[in-house]
């Protein structure tokens, strides 16, 4: 009896004090809730954005919020423009660029995102920040990554004269945006290939950081990310110096587009067959073999400036844009298109280079009549030029014997 | 699977979520999709395709539709984790890959902890407490600390106000630093700028108010104008629309009435000029910043490659400020190009390849035979000869004799191995007859695709004051250089595969590179995997008979060299390094001899293998008999 009894008693106080600390518990969730209600609200997001918020991502964001102020706002004092002029570029120079703009940490946590990406990549800036870039990005990919976000080797000469480390390279991203324009749930989102070029840079200030980071510095990674365009481009019009080639997988050139003849002086025949490593500079063939690289694995490239032989001796400098095409059917790269951007004019044009240029010119003495491509002429008539008249093979210095 | 399941109901979204879709997006023709098909993908992928790929389409369905709810894709992330998780458990019912909840549960407090700590670092009033704080209290400091900041920032008490995480004017700074460019708005009709960021001064080196009002054209390369005006025109200059398809990559005239469309607020540009950079102010910063100017020549100086990239718009003329008001008389809208100009990252690639070549180097690129196809203008300065002159020519014929035996050692190194290779110091023959002491680093270049090697890169330093640049005839110093190449060879001389390097065997310079590469074709005809290179039966060889290298090689011939080959081998060895440069064309018919004599020496264990080589040399001394034919014999 007084077993049951004393059970009869226990049994009411245990449920009181759960009950009690069940009260204490709900009123320490609604505190919590309203904690998390009031920093969304300090969050600068528009309300229509905050009042959806989970806790994770009230947190994600406010400390990429506090990262980004202090990454930025510690910095150099920027000489206040005149209020007028700025408020009407400001939102300006964000549209100008083909691409957008991503500040990671050493980490790899996404800081900042510009609002723009969504354009690009289909996805929503608040969906990226404070998340991991290595979860967005192609798992071949996260080795680049990685070392672009290293400072080793970059540190010291951070440390010492405050400047940045330059960082150039690819990436594959997702994106919700498939190429006809459909926008697609992220988890069947496709890659895109994104070239990214900032710097690494490394802040100490005391002022902001914990004491954790008074040891190791403030390490961020600005970069501009744009995509390639594809091929279709309906957006920007091709400019008149730019021509447009067509590769097999080994960079042999299969087609070219007929405003080869007036850029280089030849005649999308004579191309045809010819590596694009017979036409470049010697110099550059390291830079040419990266790109080619780059794009057999990635599908889309973009090269950095090099040096393409004309066809009469010389070269021009030219930047090209490379898209692998695959083939629908069967996945398989099928070839190899390049929007090949002059950035120069035929520069020493009277000297040929290769075989081919040697072979060049001895035809165009033989068969006189046939006139010059015209960018060619203007380069001859613009001889008198300083530049061109101390090219003149016969004013060549005499050779050295040392 | 299960791991999937709890990335997912981490509310980490994006780990491994793969799915199938991918693939099928591909299927529909979505040929652009770079989904690292042509990578043999890493083990990651693999796994993530996987993945994707092994779930069935209607759980596919029922994630799309639990997802898909929000329209906005902002909203979709923030649905609650709560949520989430709760939808993944579902799944996971379905499945029956259930993970415990306490687990899921744990996973995510923990997460939601390792944020607050990471919170509580950021804010500057937790740092003095040294203790752990609370997770309320860390919340309440949060709120606090971001109040105080929106006090103090300005923009936010502007009327304008649009919530974002950095004020616009930090933001315009932040795009023109992370780009390295300038905003610039120019106008269309005249090309005059309108506006200009005050970071131009960094870059292009004027002070904003310099460029203000001017024409753009003045700072454009004269060639580039018409390049920008056509990026800036409104008319039909190219009336036709330049298009690829995609599917065949051919490229087609768009039919469309593309004169409206290129024209209207929005259209993007995107081109290449180069414009024009003050070098008034310190010169050093000059070359700093632009090294591509101080190695080109002078006009590019002045110049560097801007890429430009923006969009048109067009302003009512209320907008602009009194000083643009006289420009948008002639209409009421004012058309203009607003872009970032940023300056072109060429001036790295190019200072990398121009400002590590010194003055007393030059470029070339030979085929696999050594027969220049590339000479770089610099070397008409250190040889005498005119790029034409070397063109076609095989090197061999403009070494120095008792250099033949090590850069044919070297010259077949580096068809072999994807390494740089550095040559000894030789000497080269100039245009005037007298030698230059050249140093060279070769590299093969191996076609990243096909994997082959397509031509040699050689860059060449000369080498001051080490034996100078002796005339042909100088004697004295012949002997010990000879035996330098001899010792080179010796060393070199078991790593080659197929046929001896002894000078002896040398008959016309310019062949040898011929042999060479024809050694290099056989060699990878027999071997059809170059990675077994060590093991065939060419390294064995070499490995078997050290002793053939020494000396008197000659000696350790097995029987079947006669001692009639020997003798004329050694006779043709004294002979050739008597002679002159150039005197090498003597034996003609030695050489098929001689070059038996080479695959003799090798002291053949297997027969297979001695008759393998002995077919490469009748191939390859065939070829050479053709090849001397063509050439003139007058060297």
């Amino acid at each position: 009896m007084t077993a049951v009894e004393s059970k009869g008693v226990s049994r009411p106080l245990s449920e009181r004090r759960k009950e009690r600390s069940r009260e204490a518990a709900r009123f320490r969730r609604s505190k919590e809730a309203e904690l998390f209600c009031q920093l969304a609200q300090q969050l600068p997001l528009p309300e229509s954005i905050t009042s959806h918020l989970d806790k994770a991502s009230i947190i994600r964001l406010a400390l990429s919020y506090l990262r980004t102020r202090k990454l930025f706002t510690t910095g150099v004092c920027y000489p206040s423009s005149q209020a007028a002029e700025s408020k009407q570029t400001n939102p300006l120079s964000l549209q100008s660029l083909e691409g957008f703009l991503l500040v990671l940490m050493s980490s790899g946590d996404i800081i900042y995102v510009t609002e723009n990406m969504s354009t690009f990549m289909g996805l929503s800036p608040m969906e990226l920040i404070g998340h991991n870039i290595y979860d967005f990005t192609h798992p071949c990919d996260h080795g680049d990554i990685q070392e672009s976000l290293s400072i080793r080797g970059a540190l010291y000469s951070l440390r010492r004269d405050g400047r940045k480390a330059k960082r150039d390279f690819f990436i594959r991203m997702k994106c919700t945006v498939t190429n006809r324009g459909r926008t697609v749930n992220l988890k069947s989102a496709g890659w895109k290939v994104l070239h990214c070029t900032g710097h690494l840079s490394a802040t100490y200030n005391p002022a902001f950081s914990c004491p954790i980071e008074y040891v190791s510095p403030f390490v961020s990674m600005m970069l501009l990310c744009e995509p390639i365009p594809a091929p279709p481009r309906p957006d920007a019009p091709i400019s008149s110096h730019v021509f447009i080639s067509q590769h097999s997988m080994d960079m042999k050139i299969i087609g070219c587009d007929d405003r080869v003849i007036s850029l280089l002086g030849y005649h999308p025949d004579d191309l045809s067959r010819r590596s694009m490593y017979e036409l470049c500079h010697a110099s550059d063939v390291p830079i040419v073999a990266r790109s080619h690289k780059i794009l057999c694995v990635m599908g889309q490239v973009v090269s950095g400036p090099y040096r393409l032989l004309a066809k009469q001796g010389g070269y021009v400098w030219i930047e090209t844009q490379a898209t692998v095409l695959q083939d629908t059917r069967h996945h398989r790269p099928q070839l190899i298109i390049c929007l090949n951007a002059l950035v120069s004019n035929v520069e020493k044009c009277w000297m040929a280079f290769s075989v081919e240029q040697r072979e060049a010119v001895q035809m165009d003495r033989c068969q006189t009549d046939r006139p010059l491509p015209s960018v060619l002429k203007q380069e001859h008539v613009a001889n008198s030029q300083p530049e061109e008249a101390t090219c003149n093979p016969s004013i060549c210095e005499p050779p050295m014997c040392p | 699977m299960s791991a999937r399941n709890a990335a997912a109901s981490d509310g980490d979204r994006a780990s491994g979520e793969q799915s199938g879709d991918v693939l099928e997006e591909d299927l529909q023709g979505h040929s652009l999709s770079v989904s690292g098909l042509l990578t043999p993908s890493s083990a990651a992928a693999a796994a993530a395709m996987a993945s994707g790929m092994d779930m069935p389409r209607k759980r596919k369905g029922s994630m799309d539709s639990q997802d898909t709810k929000p329209l906005v894709l902002m909203d979709e992330d923030m649905e609650d984790d709560q949520d989430r998780s709760e939808g993944d458990d579902q799944h996971v019912k379905i499945k029956c890959f259930r993970e415990p909840h306490s687990q899921i549960e744990k996973r995510r407090r923990d997460k939601m902890n390792n944020l607050i700590d990471e919170l509580s670092g950021m804010i500057p009033s937790c740092n003095p407490m040294s203790r752990k704080l609370d997770k309320l209290t860390v919340l309440r400091l949060a709120v606090q600390h971001l109040k105080s900041l929106k006090g103090t920032t300005s923009s936010f008490a502007e009327a304008n106000y649009k919530p974002s995480f950095l004020p616009d004017d930090e933001l315009k700074h932040l795009v023109l630093r992370a780009a390295d460019g300038f905003l610039f708005v120019v106008g269309c009709d005249r090309g005059k700028i309108v506006f200009v960021s005050e970071s131009v001064s960094k870059t292009l080196n004027y002070s904003r108010a310099e460029l203000i009002g001017q024409s753009l054209f003045d700072y454009i390369h004269p060639k580039d104008i018409g390049k920008v005006k056509e990026q800036l025109s409104a008319s039909e200059l190219y009336p036709r629309e330049r298009l690829i398809d995609a599917k065949t990559g051919l490229q087609v005239q768009a039919d469309l009435p593309v004169g409206a469309a290129r024209f209207c607020s929005g259209a993007r540009r995107s081109f290449f000029c180069r414009m024009k950079y003050n070098r008034i102010t310190v010169k050093t910063e000059t070359d700093k910043d632009f090294p591509s100017g101080s190695t080109k020549k002078k006009e590019s100086q002045r110049y560097c490659t801007v890429h430009c990239t923006g969009y048109m718009r067009t302003w009512p003329s209320s907008q602009l400020g009194c000083e643009e008001a006289e420009a948008d008389k002639e209409s009421s809208h004012f058309s203009c190009l607003v872009a970032v100009g940023r300056v072109h990252p060429s001036s790295a690639p190019q200072l990398n390849g121009e400002v590590k070549v010194k003055p007393t180097e030059f470029i070339t690129r030979c085929a696999m035979d050594g027969k220049f196809t590339y000479v770089d203008q610099r070397a008409t300065t250190i040889l005498g000869y005119l790029p034409q002159e070397l063109l076609g020519t095989s090197c061999y014929e403009y070494f120095h004799q008792d250099d033949l035996p090590h850069l044919a050692d070297r010259h077949r190194k580096v068809l072999r191995t994807k390494e740089k290779i550095e040559t000894n110091c030789y000497k080269f023959k100039t245009k005037y007859g007298s030698f230059v002491t050249l140093q060279s680093q070769w590299f093969s270049f191996i076609n990243p695709w096909t994997k082959e090697v397509e031509y040699i890169v050689s860059t060449n330093t000369v080498i001051f004051g080490k034996g100078g640049a002796s005339g042909s005839g100088d004697k004295s110093d012949q002997p010990s250089n000879s035996r330098t190449s001899q010792d080179d060879s010796k060393k070199a001389l078991p790593i080659i595969p197929g046929i001896s390097t002894t000078p002896g065997t040398m008959i016309y310079a310019g062949s040898i590179g011929t042999q060479i590469a024809n050694e290099l074709l056989d060699f990878n005809r027999m071997n059809p995997s170059p990675s077994s290179g060590n093991g065939s039966p060419f390294s064995m060889l070499q490995d078997k008979s050290p002793l053939a290298s020494t000396q008197s090689n000659c000696s350790v011939a097995n029987g079947e060299v006669t001692d009639m080959e020997i003798a004329g081998k050694s006779n043709s060895e004294e002979e050739s390094r008597n002679t002159p440069f150039g005197g090498g064309d003597s034996l003609m018919e030695g050489s098929s001899q001689l070059d038996l004599d080479g695959a003799g020496l090798g002291s053949l264990s297997s027969d297979e293998a001695a008759m393998a080589v002995i077919m490469s040399l009748l191939e390859t001394d065939a070829n050479l008999v053709g090849e001397a034919m063509d050439f003139d014999w007058s060297m």
